[in-house]
């Protein structure tokens, strides 16, 4: 009688402590799976759970495979909606003119079709803080926390780099130059042209 | 997205980048220990025509860090070469008329130029016609002055490693501060128990006493003894025992059935061990340079490896983690990075909505983002969380005209300014359907 007690009681203490939250690794108990993961291919979803499967029928997450996570490249032919190159006012943008190596011509040529307002220039600042500052520094003074490392990032504020023409800058922020590389996949056109705005703000010491 | 045709030019360009990080490495070693013992010897000397005012010195560094810096480092090959001892390599005229008209030179003929011209991948120096004769001298003694103070000594790496493991050490126990709380309550609870008990006993004891009082002499009272044996055998202390132990296990019972579905506290190691406390923390990388997609779309998205190839094509080239992002990039293969935040597929959720129109921070869901070394998700999670904070949150309205007429309509019947609540924050249909 008391073994079984001091065993029943040792049962229930074993299945009390197994009941732990996510820690680690372990992503914890899942309730009702079929109604978390999606059946229709969700953007970088992922089955790793061989028992639960079947309701994720992506041949791109083949499960003895190596590919689990939903990373595809765009479908050979189609064109991403950020390529299209007009704004509402129907303005060209200006993305595809000139080759990455035809900067020159880019250069003279190349004029910003983003309107210089206010609401531009605050858009140019918060995309220039997230996608340039890091490098280029707040100010433009090429002395950002990862351009130290990085190396030879320049001053827009002096010497030629201050009369930089916006069709440069443009190119530059498309095709990179220099040491650095290319970010036409991050910014989109418009957004680049509205970097332009602000970076042109930015040469002037203001 | 790297497009495949590009592939072969990255690895090129990477492999050209470590071979000359390599080639820099092997060259420049002995040349830094020369240039300390020239300098010593060449000091008084001054062949060379350059100054060691420091003013001039001063002026030089200034117009360096305008024209040069972009493409040139004195003790380091950067897009140019590096330029420790150039007064040496070349005389002071030939390197006046380079830095003015490179192309001229190379147009020329002249050997040296010619070579350097090539090594360099064809990269024509721009003019720099602007500069006089002084600014030049001032260049070169600045880059005289950088050659004898020698390299700066590199950041050692292992002190970043090691402050990143004392992080990680000190992270844990925030998390579970949760649970020390809850170990203090149930001894206090305990404690309680145990004092109700013994208050329960007492009173038991004194009314069979009162009882016993008419049936019994004192004597028998007196022989009535307490033992240890007695009172473990006692019918009181086995009801407390059990008691106290269901009380422990139901805690237990509870606590599991509650994270079901949550997973609060989950950090997965990664494939790579990517710290978000060097990029984010350290360097101050905004999320959204590698999270493109957090203010135009529902996904902020994992960056696609051209992200990482930005800094990475230069930056640690050696180490193996890195190494498995350029042979991820050769098979075309993604790296398997594994989900940390799972939202159930019935819950909508937009990070564009949130993040660009409602302008909060990213750690407003996703905890000291900066300071993990490896991401935990830090948030429940949970519908009751979700609900919680729409119920809280003023709706940004600032420069918003779609919301004016609303705002508008709020205020003249409502004192509280307008919550997400208000615009349908908690209707069901905002987020399941």
């Amino acid at each position: 009688m008391k073994l079984k007690t001091i065993v029943l009681a040792g049962a229930i203490s074993a299945l009390a402590v197994s009941c732990t939250g996510a820690d680690g690794d372990n992503p914890g108990i899942e309730y009702a799976p079929n109604m978390y993961h999606s059946v229709p291919y969700e953007p970088l979803s992922q089955i790793t759970d061989k028992e639960h499967g079947d309701y994720n029928s992506s041949p791109y997450n083949d499960f003895d495979g190596k590919k689990l996570i939903n990373v595809r490249q765009p479908v050979e032919g189609t064109v991403s909606r950020q390529y299209y190159n007009s704004i509402e006012s129907g303005t060209v943008l200006f993305y595809d003119q000139f080759d990455s190596d035809d900067l020159d011509s880019a250069a003279k040529v190349l004029k910003n079709p983003v309107p210089d307002t206010e609401a531009v220039l605050a858009d140019g600042e918060s995309l220039y803080n997230g996608y340039c500052a890091h490098c280029h520094g707040k100010t433009g003074l090429g002395d950002g926390k990862v351009g130290k490392v990085y190396k030879g990032v320049p001053n827009y504020t002096t010497g030629r780099y201050a009369t930089m023409s916006e069709g440069h800058i443009f190119h530059v922020i498309t095709h990179g130059k220099g040491r650095m590389w290319p970010h036409k996949s991050l910014v989109n056109t418009e957004d680049r042209w509205k970097i332009v705005r602000y970076v042109q703000k930015l040469q002037k010491g203001e | 997205m790297l497009r495949k045709q590009s592939i072969p030019l990255v690895v090129g360009q990477i492999l050209c980048c470590v071979f000359l990080w390599s080639a820099s490495f092997a060259f420049g070693q002995p040349s830094g220990e020369g240039a300390t013992e020239e300098a010593t010897g060449g000091a008084g000397g001054g062949a060379s025509g350059l100054s060691t005012d420091a003013a001039v010195i001063a002026k030089g560094q200034e117009i360096f860090t305008a024209n040069c810096q972009a493409c040139h480092a004195v003790h380091e090959q950067v897009v140019g070469p590096k330029l420790a001892k150039v007064y040496e390599r070349r005389d002071v005229a030939w390197l006046k008329e380079f830095i003015r008209y490179s192309q001229k030179t190379i147009e020329s003929g002249d050997e040296y130029a010619v070579a350097l011209y090539e090594k360099f991948n064809k990269t024509p120096m721009p003019n720099h016609d602007f500069l006089t004769d002084d600014d030049i001298i001032a260049i070169l003694s600045y880059i005289q002055d950088e050659t004898k103070k020698g390299p700066p000594a590199p950041a050692a790496p292992e002190t970043e490693e090691t402050t990143a493991d004392a992080s990680g050490a000190t992270a844990t126990p925030v998390q579970e501060g949760n649970s020390t709380i809850l170990k203090i309550i149930i001894i206090g609870m305990a404690f309680l128990l145990f004092l109700v008990m013994g208050v329960l006993m007492l009173l038991a004891s004194t009314l069979v006493k009162v009882i016993n009082k008419n049936a019994k002499s004192e004597d028998d009272i007196l022989e009535n003894k307490f033992t240890l044996d007695s009172i473990l055998r006692s019918p009181a202390f086995g009801g407390m025992v059990t008691f106290v132990f269901l009380g422990i296990i139901a805690k237990f019972v509870i606590e599991g059935i509650i994270t079901i579905g949550v997973q609060q506290g989950y950090a997965p190691e990664q494939p790579i061990p990517f710290s978000h406390k060097l990029h984010a923390g350290k360097y101050e990388i905004e999320c959204k340079y590698c999270h493109t997609g957090v203010e135009k779309s529902k996904n902020a998205n994992i960056p696609s490896l051209n992200i990482c190839m930005n800094c990475h094509n230069t930056i640690r080239t050696t180490s193996p983690n890195i190494q498995k992002i350029y042979a991820h990039l050769e098979n075309d293969e993604p790296i398997q990075w594994v989900r940390v935040h799972n939202l159930p597929d019935l819950a909508y959720f937009n990070h564009a909505q949130h993040v660009k129109v409602g302008g909060l921070d990213c750690e407003n869901c996703h905890g000291p983002i900066q300071e993990m070394e490896i991401v935990r998700q830090s948030s429940l999670l949970t519908m009751g969380w979700c609900i919680d904070c729409h119920r809280e949150t003023n709706v940004n309205a600032k420069g918003n005209e779609y919301y004016d007429n609303l705002l508008e309509m709020h205020d003249a019947y409502n004192r509280e300014p307008l919550k997400v609540e208000n615009i349908g924050g908690l209707e069901c249909s905002k987020c399941h359907y």
